[in-house]
């Protein structure tokens, strides 16, 4: 009897740690590869558990909040004085989540070109200089900029939209720009 | 009194043996190259670096750096997060000739450097920084802390090469 029930607690022990052991080897990985052509170009490969960019995500969500505070609570995207408020981002998402499949922003330049769409469940942005070189492609699934701004007030909520581009793009690829000689692409597996 | 004076006289010695004996050594290995080169090994045991800080000004027994104490829940977070995870190379950078490494080899963060003269290699081990940001008291480190958690290292920490001349630092 006490052999039986030895036994049970040794495998139940056993099954916790391999299933730990597990959990760890399929815990997802944020991999960033940045490639220059030719044979003296750099090539730069980033892989970091995804937990580890959740911390990286927290002390960002850290450091907007306290930028947020400290200038009337308003995002500076390098816009002289004019911030945009969280608030107004929040009701234009609102409008714009609502609207389904559409082109939001077309901007032809030149030979530049910029195209902000929503697909589905994805926004995408495209951009292409028409030289045959310089293109990219951008997907933001729609639940990340949700979780995003699903904070209330002046809020934005790095974490939530980490995790939500954690459940929704593992395995995809997340970011693909190619621009003359460099080719960038993140993705978590 | 004379008793008490030899009694002093005679464990002074001892205590300082012990402390050489029980102690974890940085062992620091300059190797010049050429055939009449120098090599010199200098054994620097962390006991008595220890000891020594003791009476060492203020400025050198504690380093002051209070704007980090905000980060350093994070950071912890992060160390955790890494000695969790499986082995494997975190960071690769290629540039012609030159590289760097930064890998993780069990619980050790390995950063090999290769700038086409210079190698070096420096092992991290993750114990020692845990034990290290486990000593900041919110205001601050104690060297003397900072030096224990040197000792929890063991084997290679640091080695440059360049060409035939070397430097290692070990802990034993």
């Amino acid at each position: 009897m006490r052999n039986r029930a030895l036994t049970a607690v040794a495998l139940a022990a056993a099954l916790l740690v391999t299933g730990g052991a597990q959990a760890q080897q399929d815990a997802p990985w944020l991999h960033i590869r940045v490639t220059e052509a030719g044979e003296d170009g750099s090539r730069v490969a980033v892989n970091l558990p995804v937990s580890l960019v959740q911390v990286f995500a927290d002390i960002a969500e850290k450091e907007i909040q306290k930028e947020l505070s400290g200038d009337g609570s308003r995002l500076n995207f390098d816009m002289d004085d004019h911030g945009i408020r969280i608030a107004d981002l929040r009701n234009a998402w609102t409008e714009l989540r609502n609207a389904g499949d559409a082109d939001f922003v077309e901007v032809e330049d030149g030979d530049e070109y910029v195209k902000i769409s929503r697909a589905a469940d994805k926004i995408v942005i495209e951009f292409d200089k028409r030289d045959g070189n310089n293109n990219g492609r951008v997907e933001v699934p729609v639940a990340v900029i949700d979780a995003l701004l699903s904070g209330e007030g002046e809020q934005i909520n790095i974490r939530a939209a980490l995790d939500a581009l954690i459940s929704s793009a593992t395995g995809g690829e997340i970011v693909f720009v190619e621009d003359g000689n460099t080719t960038v692409r993140i993705w978590i597996e | 009194m004379a008793t008490k004076l030899t009694i002093g006289l005679l464990l002074a010695p001892a205590i300082f043996l012990g402390l050489l004996l029980s102690a974890d050594y940085a062992i620091i290995d300059v190797r010049e190259g050429g055939p009449d080169g120098m090599h010199i090994i200098v054994p620097v045991p962390l006991s008595l670096v220890r000891l020594a800080l003791t009476f060492a000004p203020a400025e050198a027994k504690y380093v002051q750096v209070p704007e980090i104490a905000e980060y350093m829940p994070y950071v912890e977070r992060m160390i955790e997060v890494l000695r969790e995870a499986s082995d494997g190379v975190l960071v690769s950078v290629e540039e012609g000739d030159e590289t760097v490494l930064v890998e993780k080899v069990g619980d050790t963060i390995e950063v090999h450097v290769n700038n086409g003269d210079d190698i070096v290699d420096v092992a991290v081990p993750l114990d020692a920084v845990l034990d290290i940001l486990r000593a900041y008291d919110g205001e601050g480190f104690d060297t003397r802390d900072l030096i224990r958690a040197v000792g929890l290292a063991h084997g290679n920490i640091v080695h440059v090469r360049n060409g035939d001349e070397e430097v290692k630092v070990y802990i034993w």
